[in-house]
């Protein structure tokens, strides 16, 4: 009889644990973004229809008037610049990469705070609000991407000629230029021959590498941009260049082609969140670009959003 | 008397090894001085480098984090030398919180840059170039 209530007991403490452990992997980060990743910024500074869409929707369903609406604006413009503030007084300051990434989950924490002041009572709603949008974001734009890019004949399974990536911005070393994660492309362009492998220097020996940039939304594009620098995130990430291409794809090679791996650790937790260094990636940026080309692709000033780019000219 | 001469000449062998590797050690040390007043420095502007380091923290510019990039950018911008006109760049040695990296230019001439992490020193901090020098 003991030992029959000995082996209830136990797997009733083996199913409590196994529970547990189940609504906290059911709570990742991939659920719920807040305070991991720039949400605010997503929401309220892409220039993206459906994105604007969402804001409107956003207002109406929490009821939040318009001056709380600038408020939440201004706090996604703060949550960009706010890992800049790790640097305050911590000038010379040792620190792992693992406490770099704890500072900048207790920076987000203070975007949290502000935002619970902002919203007052309203605060519960939109957390549950934002984890919704998350999911269905994350779907639509999984879709999206797809069909934008069956609307214009191209299959993400072959040959990565033209693909919709996020696009942020840079201030780089000319006012025309363009940074993609791979650092070959840069040191090609540029001439810095001796730094790239000399297995891989055959692969990259016909610069200069361009890229033609277009903007669904304006209807604007930039043709044959130089690749002067290495970014978003990552230097190793030529996401346009399939695993078994003639260019093999050098990191992250279980990703789908033409998938930056920033996007997928913003949208999925791949890699834990990270980036190839480590750091927690807080936005899902496959492409920065200078503020006169996006600019010239009439985008604002610290405006992002999903672009198109053509990496026929790209290794 | 034969095993007393051997003595002396091993007794002269190490003291000649140990001079040499004293001499080298010294020379070494005098080269990599950075007080020497061949070191040519270079002004870091400590509010601009946080604002760059803030920029790569946002996941621009990652190549700031590599010494190598950051050599190779300061040699082509700031000192308008070609990178095709690099031959070879290698680390020389880790010193006072900075590192060291000497470059071979194709006519020859090699030159010495001192970088250090002005923002933050660990995996995620920039790293710039304090002073650099023409060794040859």
């Amino acid at each position: 009889m003991k030992k029959n209530l000995k082996c209830v007991v136990s797997l009733v403490i083996i199913l409590i644990i196994f529970f547990s452990l189940s609504v906290k992997v059911g709570e990742s980060a991939s659920d719920d973004p807040w305070g991991q990743k720039e949400v605010l910024n997503y929401l309220f500074w892409t220039a993206d229809p459906k994105i604007e869409q969402d804001v409107i929707k956003l207002q109406k369903d929490l009821r939040l008037d318009d001056a709380t609406m600038e408020k939440l604006k201004e706090l996604g413009l703060e949550e960009r610049l706010i890992i800049g503030e790790l640097d305050h007084g911590e000038a010379l300051e040792s620190v792992s990469a693992n406490n770099f990434n704890n500072k900048v989950e207790a920076l987000f924490a203070n975007i949290d705070s502000e935002t619970r002041k902002v919203l007052g009572s309203k605060y519960d709603d939109f957390r549950k609000w934002i984890r919704k949008w998350w999911k269905d974001e994350n779907e639509y734009r999984k879709k999206w991407i797809e069909e934008k890019m069956q609307e214009q004949g191209y299959s993400i399974l072959s040959d990565y000629y033209r693909g919709l990536v996020f696009a942020t911005q840079y201030n780089g070393h000319t006012s025309s230029e363009v940074a993609l994660p791979d650092k070959y492309v840069k040191f090609a362009n540029i001439g810095w021959w001796d730094d790239i492998p000399s297995a891989i220097r055959p692969r990259y020996s016909n610069p200069p590498y361009t890229v033609n940039v277009y903007y669904d939304v304006t209807g604007k594009s930039v043709l044959n941009v130089k690749v002067l620098d290495a970014g978003p995130w990552n230097i190793d990430d030529n996401y346009w260049d399939s695993a078994n291409g003639s260019n093999p794809r050098r990191l992250f090679r279980d990703l789908p082609l033409g998938e930056p791996e920033a996007q997928a650790a913003y949208q999925q937790g791949y890699n834990g969140g990270k980036d190839q260094f480590g750091r927690t990636v807080s936005n899902p940026a496959g492409i920065d670009l200078t503020p006169y080309i996006a600019s010239r692709l009439g985008l604002g000033y610290m405006q992002n959003d999903w672009i198109w780019v053509n990496f026929s000219r790209l290794p | 008397m034969i095993k007393i001469t051997r003595l002396k000449y091993l007794i002269f062998a190490l003291v000649i090894i140990v001079s040499v590797s004293l001499l080298y050690v010294y020379t070494r040390k005098e080269k990599l001085d950075l007080q020497s007043p061949e070191w040519i420095n270079v002004t870091i502007d400590i509010e601009k480098a946080k604002s760059t380091q803030e920029e790569v923290d946002n996941g621009h510019r990652p190549g700031l984090l590599d010494p190598h990039q950051v050599s190779h950018e300061f040699l082509e911008w700031q000192l308008n030398i070609a990178g095709d006109k690099v031959q070879k760049m290698r680390d020389i040695k880790d010193i006072e919180n900075g590192k060291i990296i000497q470059v071979t230019l194709s006519d020859g001439k090699v030159l010495q840059l001192y970088l250090i992490q002005p923002v933050r020193k660990d995996s995620t901090g920039i790293w710039q170039v304090q002073k650099y020098r023409f060794v040859e």
